[in-house]
């Protein structure tokens, strides 16, 4: 796609007749309108709201392993008639080489727990850097079935682990073993047939320091090596079934149907250890929503559509309604938001169409109209569905901005302590004026209480007024933390440095220096009470979760969510003959396709 | 066994949390450790020994800048005094890395810190310092002990962390000053950069002071319970479907 014929003049004209669109720079001269600001954007409603896009990690790596010509090969696949052994799965790039290293486990039922406590797993998981050789297996096979009580090295990059879908997983075994095809419903309604339960990376447990793979083109951006290892235990989830099903019936077993396992991602089990995420980095937040915001406000400054992309909209539009259509979760709250959002994509489609055949009228700003049209007439869900949709036939122009999306938050970030207390006021109620409306000393706004506990150092959260929990409390509540802060302040010297201030108050240390942080990165802080009774953590994780490119966010409390990763995306022996970003939405059904 | 620089910095957090310390001078003491360790110090060591002292304490050492209130209002408000006592690295080290420390602004100029506890530990905090104008240029060098910056050199980069007398010593004070030197401190960094190309690691002979400092950072940790236990995500839940 060319941009060059994007008219700036246009833009401006357009400002003035009232479209509220004003021009600003991107990397690149690309036009763009002003990104939407912080305030709209990092509230946990929306966030919790969030969707896949071109831009998710999981995307991401597909089109680099795809574009670079990556190839893969099992070079290890030892396992018995039981289940139990190991394999390996090799990928080799332009420069380096990785390996997935498989254990599969005999697991009892009372054992199988997606939690955090668990202490045994049906299948266990590591990444290496390079090639593999017997003694490393050998050294892994003593410690990555322990996960969390065992001990990786420099050479290992994730850790993880996943249980199967056991009601799935015996079901397809079982028909592939008796010469038939699984059953394609109970196929679609699982989606998966193991389900990590960790995928630790970036120095865990002993394992690489990010900051020795950091600055490999393979890994640029985002959990790249933990999408790469999720992506190969896609692969061993079928080569595991189709292994049980030989074993127990070799004259007559038969492989899987490769339409039925494209349907098949992996599943995950997602808890509260990912919510406080998104508030300990936020430096690397802030670089994620700003490539997303920089992405809608690079479309929303085209002054036209051509018909290509139009196209290509419509007919996406038409798959993610079907999408929005075959989402079934129990959660009550998101049945609700499914069910608005599948009215929304009713309303997609329909204006998709208009979009269509209003096109001779070109020069009007498409996309800016219907994003427009979309915060009026949307719910939260589908205007931030319709952000991503508009995104996809747009790859030239803004999948630049993935390489944008990583930042190294081990760099130190000094406090400017040379402030006076008057200025660190100013600004603090600048930055955090949405705490403006929120009493904290009402019990309601302060009801929770984010702690680790001993056990296995689960992450979780308490009811502040009726545990001993907080003298364990951790720094993740930044709206209370402002509010005490301005309290001191207030009642400080006001012509004092910062620094005098936090000699006589180290209790607001981490703060003082987030306030400065989130001054400098504006979408580095998430503008709700994460500590209100009333807050969903769920909606921390879901954001995170959509880049990473999850799909069928499945809740299971306000507290954590299975999801599905890579489901309809290529295996490994088909990426170079197949379009991964094609196959994120479903084909469509032919009772739909006519819309 | 070894330990990623990134678990080394994440367990200094949780013991220097755990020790009593504030979240924001936790942050401090991770960062510093990192630091040390990427230019081959024993971060984790003297972060442990210093935790041990400290906790025997019955008041926490303070920063070698605390106020003196009625010369500070006598001043105006810019003067900050120095300890008589000596002071705790990570409080120094912060005052002096948020910009309000005293600090020589012309070349070989030396402002006195006095008494530091663990200079080690001092060290990242100066050694980052940017000199501000009119100076500009030249590096901020910290002096510890008699024989100065070679004493920081000997008797700090070659004490092995596994040698316990060695750490005992780590923790005693040392008379601290710093100095604006043309040249950088000839024990700091292999390059102009302050990283090495590949981070380093924790070999298995600082196991003892892993250990030492995951039993600061369990004071972090809420007991178990079986209300705590609820309160994880997905409990009470079969999972096997």
């Amino acid at each position: 796609m060319n941009n060059a014929g994007h008219n700036t003049q246009k833009l401006n004209d357009s400002a003035k007749s009232g479209n509220s669109i004003s021009t600003a720079s991107s990397a690149g001269n690309i036009p763009m309108v002003d990104l939407r600001p912080a305030s709209q954007v990092m509230r946990l409603a929306r966030m919790g709201s969030f969707h896949q896009s071109r831009l998710s990690f999981m995307r991401v790596l597909l089109r680099r392993l795809k574009s670079q010509n990556w190839q893969f090969d099992r070079p290890v696949f030892d396992i018995n008639k039981k289940g139990v052994g190991v394999a390996a799965y090799r990928v080799r790039g332009p420069q380096s080489t990785y390996t997935l290293v498989a254990f599969a486990h005999e697991l009892d039922d009372d054992q199988r727990s997606d939690r955090v406590i668990a202490e045994a797993w049906d299948t266990t998981f590591t990444l290496c850097d390079g090639e593999v050789d017997n003694d490393q297996i050998s050294r892994l096979s003593q410690n990555v079935p322990k996960q969390e009580a065992g001990r990786i090295s420099g050479n290992e990059m994730v850790l993880s682990r996943a249980n199967k879908s056991v009601r799935l997983f015996a079901h397809v075994a079982e028909r592939l073993s008796a010469g038939q095809q699984p059953d394609a419903d109970m196929l679609a309604s699982v989606g998966y047939l193991l389900r990590t339960t960790a995928v630790y990376g970036a120095g865990k447990f002993g394992a690489a320091d990010r900051t020795g793979w950091q600055d490999r083109p393979e890994f640029t951006g985002s959990f790249q090596p933990e999408m790469l290892a999720v992506w190969l235990i896609r692969t061993f989830s079928i080569d595991l079934v189709e292994h049980m099903a030989r074993v127990a019936a070799p004259k007559t077993a038969v492989q899987l149907d490769p339409a039925l396992s494209r349907g098949l991602g992996v599943g995950n089990s997602t808890g509260l250890g990912m919510a406080p995420f998104l508030i300990n980095h936020p430096r690397l937040i802030h670089k994620w929503m700003v490539a997303r915001e920089t992405a809608l406000a690079r479309l929303r400054a085209l002054d036209s559509a051509d018909d290509t992309a139009i196209a290509h909209f419509c007919q996406l539009a038409r798959r993610a309604r079907q999408n929005a259509y075959d989402w079934q979760v129990a959660d009550q709250r998101q049945t609700e938001k499914i069910t608005a959002l599948q009215q929304d994509f009713d309303k997609i489609v329909a204006k998709s169409d208009a979009l269509s055949r209003d096109i001779t009228s070109a020069n009007n700003f498409p996309w800016n109209t219907l994003y427009r049209w979309a915060e009026a007439q949307l719910s939260l869900e589908g205007q931030e569905a319709l952000v991503s949709l508009m995104m996809e036939p747009y790859g030239t122009l803004i999948d630049d901005l993935a390489a944008t999306m990583s930042a190294d938050e081990t760099m130190p970030y000094r406090i400017d302590g040379r402030r006076s207390v008057g200025a660190a006021l100013e600004m603090l109620l600048t930055q955090y004026d949405w705490t403006a409306g929120i009493d904290f000393d009402d019990d309601a706004q302060q009801a929770r209480v984010w702690y680790v506990s001993e056990e296995k150092l689960e992450p979780r959260l308490g009811e502040r007024f009726e545990e001993l929990l907080e003298p364990y409390e951790q720094p993740l509540s930044p709206g209370r933390d402002a509010a005490r802060m301005h309290r001191d302040l207030a009642a400080f010297d006001q012509t004092s440095s910062l620094g005098e201030f936090l000699l006589q108050h180290p209790q607001h240390r981490h703060i003082a220096r987030r306030l400065q942080l989130v001054d400098a990165y504006e979408y580095a802080e998430i503008r709700d009470n994460t500590i209100a009774a009333e807050m969903v953590p769920i909606d921390l994780l879901r954001c995170k979760l959509s880049f990473f490119g999850a799909t069928k966010f499945d809740p299971r409390s306000d507290r954590w969510l299975r999801i599905t990763m890579y489901q309809g995306a290529p295996y490994p022996h088909e990426l170079a003959d197949c379009d991964p970003d094609d196959m994120v939405y479903p084909a469509l059904s032919a009772d739909c396709a006519s819309g | 066994m070894s330990w990623s620089l990134g678990e080394t910095g994440a367990l200094a957090l949780k013991a220097t949390r755990g020790a009593g310390f504030s979240w924001g001078l936790a942050e401090e003491a991770a960062t510093a450790v990192i630091w040390l360790h990427e230019h081959g110090f024993a971060g984790a060591a003297a972060l442990c020994s210093y935790l041990s002292w400290h906790t025997r304490q019955a008041k926490p050492a303070p920063s070698a800048f605390s106020k003196n209130q009625d010369q500070y209002a006598a001043s105006g408000g810019s003067v900050l005094h120095r300890e008589a006592e000596a002071a705790c690295p990570l409080m120094t080290g912060s005052v002096i890395s948020d910009g309000i420390a005293p600090l020589p602004d012309q070349m070989d100029q030396v402002v006195e810190l006095g008494q530091v506890r663990m200079p080690l530990l001092l060290l990242p905090f100066v050694a980052t310092l940017q000199p501000a104008p009119p100076a500009r240029q030249g590096h901020f060098i910290l002096q510890a002990g008699t024989s100065a910056e070679m004493s920081l050199e000997k008797d700090l980069s070659q004490t092995t962390p596994f040698d316990p007398e060695g750490i005992s010593n780590l923790s005693a004070a040392a008379f601290c000053q710093i100095r604006l030197a043309k040249t950088p401190h000839h024990v700091i960094g292999k390059s102009a950069h302050p990283r090495l190309e590949e981070p380093p690691r924790l070999e298995d002979h600082f196991a003892c002071c892993v250990e030492q400092l995951t039993q600061f950072a369990h004071h972090t940790y809420a007991p178990a319970s079986s209300a705590s236990r609820l309160a994880g995500a997905g409990a009470g839940l079969n999972d096997n479907d």
